[in-house]
């Protein structure tokens, strides 16, 4: 600390000095100059804004012209434009991407997900605005932004880098209770419906001779596999398809309350995403699969979205801060 | 004597790439056991852009839907809206009208040339880096998708989520003065397209960093569920616009290129080939589109919402990246009970962990941009 | 002794402002440059006309920027690192006829002192990736260490060519060889030994298509990966130096360094050597990039036993030719 203060001090004896605040004032603007004649933004992409953006960076449009040039590392970059939707496994990455810019640095908030969520705010995993993660200095409306709207808000930022402002901000509206409910603890269970599937059913034991015969009959084309959560049970639906005769073969399969059947990972490589996805969004529990883990959603979540009790807009968000946390947090940085 | 150092096994250098890494085309996240520069072992993670598509469309009604899953493959977004509503006709039985039909088809295929060059581009990224010919690949990419988008930007107002797909039609027909710049766009890109082939296919820096690197079976390339350029590239003559033409597609003449060896290489080249016959069909279509309504249903005052009957149905539809199905079950309301998409890129991303393996790390992003995954239609 | 002093520090002090001025306006440069060759504009709006501030903005702005140095890394090697590249880099100009009419250091054998001089630099790109505690820029400095030492061999033997030919290893000598025809007219060995010259060129300036350090679709940006602010800016100055220190030896070895078609002056060495390096720029902007065991396989198979094919036939030919005039 005491060098700290020394410092202070011989700046102080610099301040009495004629044409001291002039010369400071002055190196002040160049430096302010300098920083918004070079943002180098972080090349960063989320979603279908960030096509846009390239598109900005790209011939027509041409970023460089303000002198911007695209950093691949965080710790070069100024400028991190947040073009796309911010789900919660992606927004811890985020905070971490931020923390690792060196300062003094931006951010940009392009295209209505990463301002709100926009028609996705509601879902279970996605975040409401990248404002609950990273202080943002500029918002950019659209669904996406077009290249015009990118440069307006770059113009922005830079008007409020030269003038030496800083006003990043942090969103204000209000953070659920700290106690919050559970996914699974609803109060009204929605209605389900009858099995309206009408296509072929087939034993649940019988399922891999089933599909060994159907591959060695040409139907070695594995197109999906999906689940559908009905009121007595969950039905799983096969689609094969053979790409020679051009026929597609459809069946399915009543489960149990054990939620358990067996993998056809062995049989179509293909099934191994397809099943890891199902057990993820479903719950249902696939024998003989070599890596069964969520694929989706981190592997804490709690609860199976895809479930007809699981409520889109649940109160429970593993990613979200708290108020006090987010408190605490903005207070630190 | 110890035992020597240099005789000791230090096990694999894990790395991570991604979520965040210039060439992993998204939010993707690839951990690369590294033994030297050969990967040993790989684990993939995904859904860091997972927005739950198939959730909110158990609470949405069946005509608010096209909007929000043209969000979805953000490359191509008509695809997802042009699938989703055969889908939905299927089911209800609607008829459409072939202008509507032809409108429909115009705009889906510029989209396609509009996404093969984005994947054409962000490949030179992978190969060039974003400080070198790769750049200048990247750009002069998206300097002719910029045309395309102008079409499109004269079509239906928006740059590329074009909305333009509605169930029974499309909601904007097509202007007498635009036919004059599509004719214009077609004779401009011909020779670009051209070139761009002969660019790649002569360079031989390219052919060495991607002939015989990802080469895909026919086997596996089969089984694992791949779709569109993937199972070309592999010699597979399978495209849906042929084998199970939807819309007026029979109407038209083309070709389906197709590759032979299954490797990197040939999956450019039968992008680069399909742009110029997607071409082909927007010229066939400007010179035939019939008179006629857009529009099956009358627009009414307030208009009906879509009830479909009590049932399952899946229509598929050929994407830029492949097989893009839409599976509805219906209970008979105005919002689907369940509604499943086959998303192309993720079938064909799964290749990833059979792929990556025994090859070199610089390959790996050759890899995987070959692939074309799009990360809003991996997660969904 | 102050009057000394400022003797000795004036030329170093003129050559190193002259020469950092001459790299801030090579980024600019290659900015345009590659602009024209993507039909896009290129910095433009800082400082009219044609955003030709934009190096001192670029400048500016790296040195207020926070400086960061990774947890658990060698702060000492990871500070030096950058530090190293930049003197190193610096220091090699001082064997050359660069500016002023004579080098600052004038030896006899200045063309062997300046590729030592050179060489070193692979130590402190070598520090700077394997302190920064980061995978990315350790893989990217072993690779890089393999290439450099690969291609310093190609580069030395085919610069060694001319300098068989001419009988000297001084860059005086060479210059004054040069007076009447430059080496790259020489029949067959010159054009050879400037391909083999180029090729490693491109490879110890670490450029496309052999820019496999610096491979961001892989190595996010590689030994720089954990490098912020000035420490940053020292080693994009210090690459760039680098650069232009080979266009100038390349311009000086077989462009006949100073000597021109109407008249002779130092300056025509910097103008060949920024027409060397716009060369460099239309590769690098035209061309993927290689893999590295594609890169090594090519310098060991192919140009290695060309260049001392080469090395040989001049020997040969100056052998022959000497003993013919006796």
């Amino acid at each position: 600390m005491g060098d700290v203060n020394k410092s202070l001090k011989d700046i102080g004896t610099f301040m009495k000095l004629p044409g001291a605040n002039l010369f400071i004032t002055s190196t002040d603007q160049l430096f302010n100059w300098a920083k918004k004649s070079s943002l180098w933004p972080l090349s960063f992409g989320l979603a279908c804004c960030a096509i846009e953006m390239m598109a900005t960076f790209s011939s027509r449009y041409d970023l460089d012209r303000l002198g911007m040039i695209t950093r691949a590392s965080p710790r070069q970059a100024d400028l991190m434009i947040v073009a796309g939707t911010v789900t919660v496994k992606m927004a811890e990455r985020i905070k971490t991407l931020y923390d690792q810019m060196a300062g003094p640095k931006w951010v940009i908030a392009a295209g209505s997900c990463a301002i709100s969520g926009d028609h996705y705010r509601h879902i279970y995993s996605v975040v409401p605005g990248v404002d609950w993660v990273i202080p943002v200095d500029v918002y950019v409306p659209g669904c996406p932004p077009t290249p015009e709207a990118f440069i307006d808000g770059i113009l922005e930022l830079q008007n409020i880098i030269g003038e030496g402002k800083t006003s990043p901000t942090f969103n204000s509206s209000p953070v659920p209770e700290e106690k919050t409910l559970s996914p699974l603890e609803v109060t009204k269970p929605p209605k389900k419906s009858k099995n309206v599937i009408e296509s072929e059913f087939i034993d649940k034991t019988n399922l891999i001779n089933h599909s060994m015969d159907l591959k060695s009959q040409g139907f070695t084309y594995l197109k999906f596999i999906t689940a559908t959560d009905f009121d007595t049970n969950i039905v799983l639906t096969y689609f094969l398809g053979n790409n020679v005769s051009n026929k597609e073969v459809e069946f399915n399969i009543k489960l149990d309350d054990d939620m358990k059947v067996s993998s056809l990972s062995n049989i179509y490589s293909g099934a191994d995403w397809q099943e890891r996805e199902i057990f993820d969004l479903f719950g249902i529990i696939f024998e003989g699969h070599p890596n069964l883990k969520r694929i989706m959603m981190p592997d804490e979540w709690i609860g199976h979205p895809l479930r007809k009790e699981y409520v889109m807009d649940s109160h429970y968000y593993p990613y979200r801060p708290t108020r006090k946390e987010y408190e605490k947090w903005k207070t630190e940085l | 004597m110890e035992d020597r150092i240099v005789e000791k096994d230090f096990g694999d250098l894990a790395v991570n790439m991604g979520p965040q890494h210039p060439s992993t085309h998204g939010v993707f996240r690839l951990k690369l056991y590294l033994q030297g520069e050969r990967i040993n072992k790989i684990e993939s993670f995904l859904g860091y852009l997972h927005r739950g598509v198939e959730k909110l469309s158990e609470k949405l009604n069946y005509d608010q839907l096209p909007p929000v899953l043209e969000r979805d493959d953000y490359l191509s977004p008509t695809s997802n809206s042009l699938g989703f509503v055969n889908a939905v006709e299927k089911i209800c039985d609607i008829e459409v009208s072939r202008r509507a039909s032809y409108i429909r088809v115009l705009v889906a295929e510029l989209q396609r040339i509009s996404s093969h060059l984005v994947a054409l581009g962000t490949y030179g990224l992978d190969l060039g880096g974003a400080l070198g010919g790769g750049a200048s690949l990247f750009l002069y990419c998206f300097r002719e998708r910029e045309k395309i988008l102008d079409i499109m930007e004269d079509l239906t107002g928006t740059r590329f989520h074009t909305n333009i797909n509605q169930i029974g039609g499309v909601r904007y027909d097509i202007k007498s003065d635009s036919i004059s710049k599509i004719n214009k766009l077609i004779s401009d890109l011909k020779p670009i397209l051209e070139d761009y082939t002969n660019m790649i296919s002569n360079d031989e820096i390219f052919m060495k960093r991607t002939k015989n690197i990802g080469v895909i079976s026919k086997k596996l390339a089969e089984e694992s569920g791949g779709s569109g350029p993937i199972l070309r590239g592999s010699g597979i003559n399978f495209d849906i616009r042929k084998n199970k033409p939807y819309e007026c597609y029979s109407e038209f003449d083309f070709n389906i290129p197709t590759g032979q060896n299954g490797d990197a290489y040939d999956r450019t080249i039968v992008r680069m080939k399909e742009n110029v016959e997607s071409l082909n069909i927007v010229q066939q279509i400007i010179e035939g589109i019939p008179e006629g309504d857009i529009h099956s249903r009358k627009p009414l005052k307030s208009p009906k919402l879509t009830r479909p009957p009590k049932g399952s149905s899946y229509f598929s539809i050929e994407s830029p990246r492949g097989e893009l199905g839409f599976f509805i079950v219906s209970d008979g309301t105005s919002i689907p009970y369940r509604m499943k998409i086959r998303a192309p890129s993720f079938s064909n991303l799964s290749l990833v962990e059979k792929l990556l393996p025994g090859t070199f790390m610089a390959d790996s992003v050759v890899i995987l941009g070959s692939l074309d995954p799009v990360f809003g239609d991996v997660d969904r | 002794m102050f009057n000394s002093f400022i003797e000795f520090a004036l030329p170093i002090f003129k050559t190193i402002s002259i020469l950092i001025l001459i790299v801030a306006y090579l980024v600019w440069l290659e900015r345009k440059v590659a602009a024209k060759m993507q039909s896009r504009v290129g910095p433009y709006s800082v400082g009219y006309p044609h955003g030709w501030l934009q190096p001192l903005a670029d400048a500016l702005k790296l040195m207020t920027k926070d400086d960061s140095i990774p947890k658990n890394s060698d702060s000492l090697l990871f500070n030096l690192g950058p530090v190293w590249i930049m003197v190193v880099s610096l220091a090699s100009f001082a064997l050359l006829p660069f500016y002023f009419n004579n080098p600052m250091l004038n030896v006899d054998l200045s063309f062997m002192l300046f590729i030592a001089i050179s060489s070193l630099i692979i130590i402190g790109i070598f520090i700077s990736g394997w302190s920064s505690n980061n995978k990315y820029a350790l893989i990217s400095v072993l690779r890089m260490t393999a290439q450099i030492i690969s291609y310093e061999i190609p580069l030395v033997i085919s610069l060694l060519i001319p300098c068989i030919l001419i009988g000297s290893l001084s860059f005086g000598e060479i210059i004054r060889y040069q007076e009447d025809t430059w080496i790259i007219f020489y029949p067959l060995l010159g054009q050879l030994s400037f391909i083999i010259f180029f090729i490693s060129a491109l490879a110890e300036g670490n450029r496309i298509p052999f820019d496999l350090s610096e491979a961001e679709s892989e190595l996010i940006s590689g030994y720089t990966t954990e490098y912020s602010g000035i420490k940053f800016a020292l080693f994009y100055l210090a690459e760039y130096v680098h650069l232009f220190g080979i266009c100038v030896l390349g311009s000086i070895i077989f462009f006949g360094g100073s000597n021109g078609p109407f008249f002779s002056s130092n300056i025509l060495i910097v103008i060949k050597a920024l027409l060397f390096f716009t060369l460099i720029l239309f590769i690098r902007w035209s061309f993927f990039r290689i893999r590295i065991d594609q890169l090594l396989k090519f310098n060991w198979v192919k140009l290695i036993p060309l260049s001392f094919a080469g090395l040989l036939l001049a020997c040969l030919l100056k052998y022959y030719m000497d003993f013919s005039s006796l």
